[in-house]
């Protein structure tokens, strides 16, 4: 009887003794305890670099599988794990699993059911938020869901929007003190965007910076012309980054709308193609950069605004490293947003200089755009994409997925009216369709007719230091390590590791399906693991024991 | 007269005027005379190292499969491209190109084998996108003879 008392006092007893499993205090130093992954990009700053050191340019070679999980929802993982002593989290679709990081073996799913309509394209997701002992899950179809990290079961699930009006989430939520920050995107529905902050314990709204104007006294709404304002666009589709030193969260935006066809709305269209700095506790705007004025190439600033201080011209300086879809890599000052360099990083044929601002100035030969496809580089592609790019302070690199020698015929027609939840591009017309000859397949491609590759760039002078050279452009993030590794992926499945100071091959692995997440690093028992999805499953890499 | 054919290289459009003024039958015969299949696969006959050919009527207008045959290098599809890679061991291989990424090369040879090459035993290659079927000495009615045969082939449904 005794013991029978005693038990459930003894489990009680630990459970209380438990510490958070996650605190603000320890995102904010996240660099502290690199054996976790504590949020998309490992660290407010954006750097997706691991500080673990066990895996090293002389024995990752000898790395080995360790696991599989493949999802319920055979969909293309996009998204990144977090781990947090040893447990690793993800989800997938409608579900989210807690799995054990050195077996793979699951301690628990939650399931929710969202409706596969409410995602036009494949049902990806990018990814989970943690704080205490609580998952954040912000699904395709608008809802903001609580999951007790212990246990999987659900705390709260608020629905943020209606998913039928044209928005979806696709980001993973940023924990910033008591709020979770994200916005969502639109998909070329037109619907106008936002980035909103979100208690942590009820869900309730704090503040909302809207991306695209709602109303007449918004100030970017002198950058439209007409109505056109109402169809804004301006989504969010990639997690940002926060300064804790000047409070600032920054968040890139995607295109207004509609997206190849700028006709219907002269004016720079603010804040689509940017950057925008919030105040975290309030929302307010503090400084904005728009990469793209007057977007119609599909130019989303959808990459990870990645934060260092770096030494600029013989002073320190807080900056804002951007290697944008547009083909140019940028160095803004973080705390004022002034721009400092922006150098092309590909191939491009869209802009010939900059102003004093910082404003690009377009070639004649594109701008106004005409009507049937001219050709542009880098292509509506982009030079990159959304997928991660990494800032090794070992290094002092910046590395970026990029496409160079791309380009092609950028299809405008007409964008017809613009109807509830139905895409509204101004795409698609001559150039969509490409007059000539298509280009060559992938596989058969010359280096001239385009290629992808690893790119690694000086921030300092916005010099290429190298390149990964690879047939195909790919949709892997980056990941650096404090032991100069760098390891990323390939869309023909190759996984692999580079010394990241100089690019050279020391490892890989073909996982038979495309790379299209950012792979991460955790230690459990002192022994470093790497994890990364390729096509529908997730893949664990250790050295052998 | 097409017995120095190499890789015949055919493409798309829509001209059908011209296949109709050839003479199909006489167009099968060239091509089995010819030594077309030395290098070109049609159903079940001639070899893999060349663009097959077995529904090339469904793929590309008889204007395009006339240019060519009179002018094999005016297009070469991408898939049709060879590669010429140069080993390690100074041995070279070439064959039609089925795929390459940044760690492998993998064809079809001149012996039809598959063949796959890590880069890390490469010295070199290169995507050959000319030359890759000589120009045939054809009358133009032996041109539209041919054309009017490849047209025909329309290929038949997959097992």
């Amino acid at each position: 009887m005794k013991l029978g008392v005693l038990r459930p006092l003894v489990f009680f007893s630990l459970a209380g003794l438990l510490p958070a499993q996650v605190t603000y205090d320890q995102i904010l130093h996240a660099n502290r305890e690199p054996q976790n992954w504590l949020t998309y990009s490992g660290g407010y700053a954006g750097q997706r670099y691991s500080g673990l050191t066990a895996l090293t340019r002389a024995n990752v070679g000898n790395l080995e599988l360790k696991w599989v999980y493949h999802p319920k929802y055979p969909d293309k993982m996009e998204a990144t794990p977090l781990v947090v002593d040893g447990v690793l989290y993800t989800v997938q679709n409608s579900e989210v699993v807690a799995v054990d990081a050195v077996s793979g073996r699951a301690f628990w799913t939650f399931h929710y059911a969202v409706p596969p309509e409410s995602n036009a394209y494949v049902m990806v997701v990018k990814g989970l938020a943690i704080s205490g002992h609580t998952l954040y899950w912000a699904s395709y179809d608008g809802h903001l869901i609580a999951i007790d990290s212990k246990t999987g079961k659900g705390i709260w699930n608020k629905t943020i929007f209606d998913w039928r009006k044209g928005y979806q989430f696709n980001v993973a939520p940023l924990v910033v003190k008591d709020m979770l920050i994200l916005g969502p995107a639109t998909n070329e529905r037109g619907m106008n965007c936002w980035v909103a902050a979100y208690d942590l314990k009820t869900g309730q709204e704090r503040w909302r910076f809207y991306t695209a104007p709602v109303a007449p006294e918004d100030p970017a709404f002198k950058t439209w012309t007409g109505d056109s304002w109402k169809r804004g666009g301006s989504p969010i589709w990639v997690t940002g980054s926060y300064d804790p030193e000047t409070n600032l969260t920054f968040w890139g935006t995607g295109n207004p709308n509609p997206g190849w066809n700028g006709d219907p709305r002269p004016g720079d269209n603010l804040y689509s193609d940017s950057v925008v700095a919030l105040d975290a506790d309030t929302g307010t705007l503090k400084w904005h950069y728009q990469f793209t004025p007057h977007d119609e190439f599909d130019w989303d600033s959808v990459q990870v605004p990645v934060l260092t201080d770096i030494d600029w011209q013989g002073k320190p300086r807080k900056v804002m490293l951007w290697a944008n879809r547009n083909g140019f890599f940028y160095v803004l000052d973080r705390t004022t947003g002034q721009f400092l360099r922006g150098k092309a990083f590909v191939k491009q044929n869209w802009n010939v200089g900059f102003d004093e601002g910082g404003r690009p100035i377009k070639s004649s030969a594109l701008a106004p755009k005409p009507m049937g496809g001219p050709h542009v580089e880098p292509g509506t592609q982009g030079g990159t994409n959304w997928y991660s790019p990494a800032f090794s302070p070992s290094t002092g690199l910046f590395y970026v997925s990029a496409w160079d020698n791309y380009g092609g015929p950028s299809g405008k027609s007409d964008p017809g009216t613009w109807v509830e939840n139905e895409r509204y591009m101004g795409a698609g017309g001559v150039g969509g369709r490409g007059g000539g000859r298509r280009p060559a397949a992938i596989g058969y491609r010359t280096e001239a007719e385009g290629y992808g590759a690893v790119r690694a760039l000086d921030p300092k002078t916005g010099e290429k230091k190298w390149d990964y050279k690879m047939v195909d452009y790919t949709e892997s993030g980056i990941l650096t390590t404090a032991s100069d590794l760098l390891f990323s992926g390939g869309k023909e499945g190759n996984f692999f590791a580079l010394d990241a100071r100089n690019g050279s091959l020391l490892w890989s692995v073909n996982l038979g399906g495309t790379v299209a997440s950012g792979p991460i690093s955790y230690a459990v028992n002192n022994r470093q693991y790497v994890a990364v999805c390729a096509d529908t499953a997730m893949y664990v890499f250790g050295l052998p024991e | 007269m097409l017995q120095s054919l190499g890789v015949c290289v055919l493409a798309l459009a829509a001209a059908p005027l011209f296949a109709q003024s050839g003479d199909a039958a006489k167009g099968k015969a060239l091509i089995a005379s010819s030594g077309c299949t030395g290098c070109h696969r049609i159903g079940d006959q001639g070899s893999r190292t060349g663009p097959d050919l077995s529904e090339i009527g469904d793929k590309r207008t008889a204007e395009k499969l006339k240019t060519s045959l009179v002018d094999p290098d005016e297009e070469v599809l991408p898939e049709n491209r060879y590669v010429s890679v140069v080993l390690k061991d100074g041995s070279t291989v070439r064959g039609r190109i089925l795929n390459h990424d940044a760690m492998s090369v993998q064809l079809i040879d001149t012996k039809q084998d598959l063949r796959s090459f890590q880069t890390s035993a490469i010295k070199g290659y290169t995507i050959l996108t000319k030359g890759l079927m000589p120009k045939p000495q054809l009358s133009d009615e032996q041109v539209a003879d041919i054309v009017a045969y490849l047209s025909s082939l329309k290929g038949t449904e997959a097992p």
